[in-house]
């Protein structure tokens, strides 16, 4: 009995102890495990119609050709967005044309390039998201030359960052928030490096895509991706493809950062930065296609999630941290393999060359074999 | 005495048309079953190729081949019991029809035949091979069973001190095995044509496979079931072919050697025409499609039987209704019975 007894009571405070263990457990992991926000440039479904997309790198537009096109579909919200567009430009245009030109001809409005905000590590299934005006966030667009640019958030049916890209190279945006984790400061910065270069607009300047921008005056704890020799405005990663990123604090390269790289069809790998900052990373081949399906400018979408802590005092917002933890978020496309299309080409040459020279060598060796009719005659009256 | 109504009704009926039906019904199946969620098994006697995006099982090849790309000790140790585990499997299934599984079910048979089909629709005659080539010829198919036993332990294994083979030959006889480039094509799945430029080896074991996927449909169109010939899963059937339950069996003492049996034979077999002392007559070569049984005018000189139990026996009368009482040469071409002698003398 007594031992049932004491069984009882170390039984039910054993309960209560894991129980408490458990809601620890969660309410610590919910602070840890915070799903980042990312910057993506894949429209939602609902938007998909609306949606254009410009330049090398395929960026999402919402843009109006023709100075009286009215938007064919999409919300309200959108349209208004469309004509507030076009009414924009309409200005801009009036201010800089002159009379004949004007009359009549066609001219694109600038492009609105959109990014949209996105919770979650799985890129199939991130949420969109909205911010509220309340919230706490920093969106800043740099552009090649290093200076900043205008980029707001538009709250529509989903929200989206909206910006124009006028210059040639690569722009920076970030998208800051802070948070609070009890003991430690969450910052969570969403970087999208977007390129601005469209074939259409000729090739007047120097292709050289280096070298990379960062800004250590907007958020201490960066990533970038490091360019490939000779590469320029024309380069797009694909699978089979080894990319290099850098993981930079305060100017400085940043070892042991840990990354995760998450793709469109749901691969993901966890690498770590070396002493120098750098990780390698090699694309796998997400495309199968069929030789009719074969389109080898398909892009995917992957997302870097990259965590750093520091343990650092700080002060915000009238509370002290004794942590600070940095998430940094960065999307861009990858395309299939740029061999995939010469080994299909190359498997139709031997196939058919094979079947060409057997027909050949068949129709040859039967040509050969035939002979010519030939009567014999037996004399049997010489027996 | 309903008995003997039945079985004279199976003695007199034509089972090329019952094959042919069989192997429609089949090709479908092994081809198209897994997109209506059919599921049959891995480890199947015939070329049910798990490339093609609708099969519905696999083939024993391909799973014998990744079960011995192991080292020694994985394979001498209790995870080798899969190995014979597999092998179960596969006799399980090829006992009940043994190779009556390549003259009626395999998809790349059928295939083959309806090459030949086409051929004869043509109008353009076909080959045989000569006995010399016929003898030197068959052991390929030995050897390339052979081959994809080996191929598989030496990449884990050295064999006398040599180094490993490429990783890139892995699953070798698939590599080469047309099925898996032409099987895919009636899905609408072209993506197997192409040539793996991974690293050596794979670049010159993809293209050897492209060589072969178009030697076979060239060959194919030449001489019947061309492939059947150089098929290391015929080989493999012929080690396991006294366990199966279907038989083909000869009576020696009612032959005549006449000969109708051999010149009907699709692969050319000569044995079941000349070979009067054995009574299992499954050679090799043969694939069970019975119809040297079919054009045999001699009462149960040869019987088709499963265990002890006659299913299908050579009858004249089934002979004639078959082929007609006709000495017609042109009748008799046409069923391949006329022989090289006569159709020179014509």
């Amino acid at each position: 009995m007594l031992f049932f007894k004491i069984f009882n009571k170390t039984n039910k405070s054993g309960l209560a102890l894991a129980s408490w263990l458990l809601i620890y457990l969660i309410f610590t992991q919910s602070l840890v495990a915070q799903e980042a926000v990312w910057l993506s440039n894949t429209p939602p479904l609902s938007m998909e119609k609306d949606v254009k997309t410009n330049g090398m790198h395929r960026l999402s537009t919402l843009e109006t050709k023709k100075r009286s096109t009215r938007p064919k579909s999409g919300s309200r919200k959108v349209k208004s967005e469309n004509n507030n567009a076009t009414k924009d430009s309409t200005k801009k245009r009036d201010a800089k044309s002159t009379g004949k030109k004007s009359k009549g001809s066609y001219r694109p409005a600038p492009k609105k390039y959109i990014q949209w905000l996105r919770k979650g590590s799985s890129i199939k299934d991130a949420e969109y998201i909205c911010l509220n005006d309340s919230a706490d966030y920093e969106l800043t667009l740099m552009s090649p030359k290093g200076k900043k640019e205008d980029i707001e958030i538009i709250h529509n049916k989903v929200c989206y960052a909206k910006f124009e890209l006028n210059e040639e190279g690569y722009y920076n945006a970030y998208l800051t928030f802070k948070k609070d984790l009890g003991d430690t400061l969450h910052i969570n910065i969403a970087k999208a490096e977007l390129l601005s270069h469209s074939c259409r607009n000729g090739h007047h300047k120097k292709l050289e895509a280096r070298p990379v921008n960062y800004y250590p005056e907007i958020t201490d704890f960066e990533m970038i991706r490091q360019r490939n020799p000779h590469e320029d405005y024309h380069y797009f990663t694909s699978s089979g493809k080894t990319e290099t990123y850098k993981a930079i604090f305060e100017g400085k390269p940043l070892a042991g950062v840990k990354v995760k790289l998450n793709t469109e069809k749901g691969w993901s790998k966890t690498l770590y930065t070396n002493e120098n900052g750098e990780l390698k990373t090699e694309f796998i081949q997400d495309y199968f296609s069929k030789w009719q399906e074969l389109n080898t400018r398909e892009i995917y979408y992957y997302m870097l999630e990259a965590d750093y802590t520091l343990k650092k005092n700080t002060h915000y917002k009238g509370k002290d941290y004794g942590y600070i933890h940095y998430t940094l978020t960065m999307s861009d496309g990858y395309r299939p393999s740029t061999t995939m299309y010469s080994s299909m080409v190359w498997g139709l040459v031997v196939f058919l060359t094979v079947m060409v020279v057997s027909i050949a060598g068949i129709f040859i060796y039967k040509e050969r074999r035939k002979r010519p009719y030939k009567e014999i005659k037996f004399n049997e009256s010489n027996k | 005495m309903q008995k003997f109504k039945i079985k004279k009704y199976i003695d007199n009926s034509n089972v090329s048309r019952f094959r042919f039906w069989i192997q429609l019904l089949s090709f479908f199946l092994f081809v198209y079953g897994g997109y209506f969620f059919i599921e049959i098994g891995s480890r199947l006697p015939i070329f049910s190729c798990p490339y093609v995006e609708g099969s519905p099982g696999g083939c024993y090849l391909i799973g014998v081949q990744h079960e011995l790309h192991s080292t020694w000790s994985t394979i001498f140790s209790p995870r080798g019991i899969s190995i014979l585990k597999s092998l179960g499997i596969f006799l399980i299934f090829f006992i009940f029809l043994n190779k009556a599984w390549c003259g009626f079910v395999c998809p790349l048979g059928t295939l083959q035949d309806w090459i030949t089909r086409l051929r004869k629709a043509l109008g353009f005659s076909f080959v045989r091979y000569d006995e010399m080539s016929f003898k030197r010829l068959k052991s390929i198919k030995y050897i390339l069973l052979f081959l994809l036993i080996l191929i598989p332990l030496a990449i884990k294994n050295s064999f006398f001190g040599l180094p490993l083979l490429p990783e890139g030959m892995h699953t070798p006889f698939c590599q080469i095995c047309p099925a898996r480039i032409i099987l895919p094509l009636f899905t609408g799945d072209t993506s197997q044509i192409f040539v793996d430029f991974t690293d050596p080896a794979t670049i010159i074991m993809s293209s050897l496979g492209l060589m072969v996927a178009a030697i076979f449909l060239v060959g194919s169109f030449v001489k019947k079931r061309f492939f059947c010939f150089f098929c290391p899963m015929s080989a493999l059937q012929y080690f396991f072919s006294k366990i199966g339950i279907l038989r083909l069996v000869k009576d020696g003492d009612k032959c005549t050697r006449c000969g109708n049996c051999s010149r009907v034979c699709d692969i050319g077999i000569t044995e079941i025409a000349d070979d009067v002392l054995s009574k299992n007559i499954v050679k090799d070569d043969c694939m069970m499609c019975f119809k040297c049984v079919e054009a045999c005018p001699e009462e149960g000189a040869l019987k088709v039987k499963v265990v002890n139990f006659d299913i299908f026996s050579a009858t004249e009368e089934g002979f004639f209704k078959r082929y007609g009482e006709t000495d017609d040469p042109e009748h008799l071409e046409k069923h391949g019975l006329l022989n090289s002698n006569k159709k020179k003398d014509d």
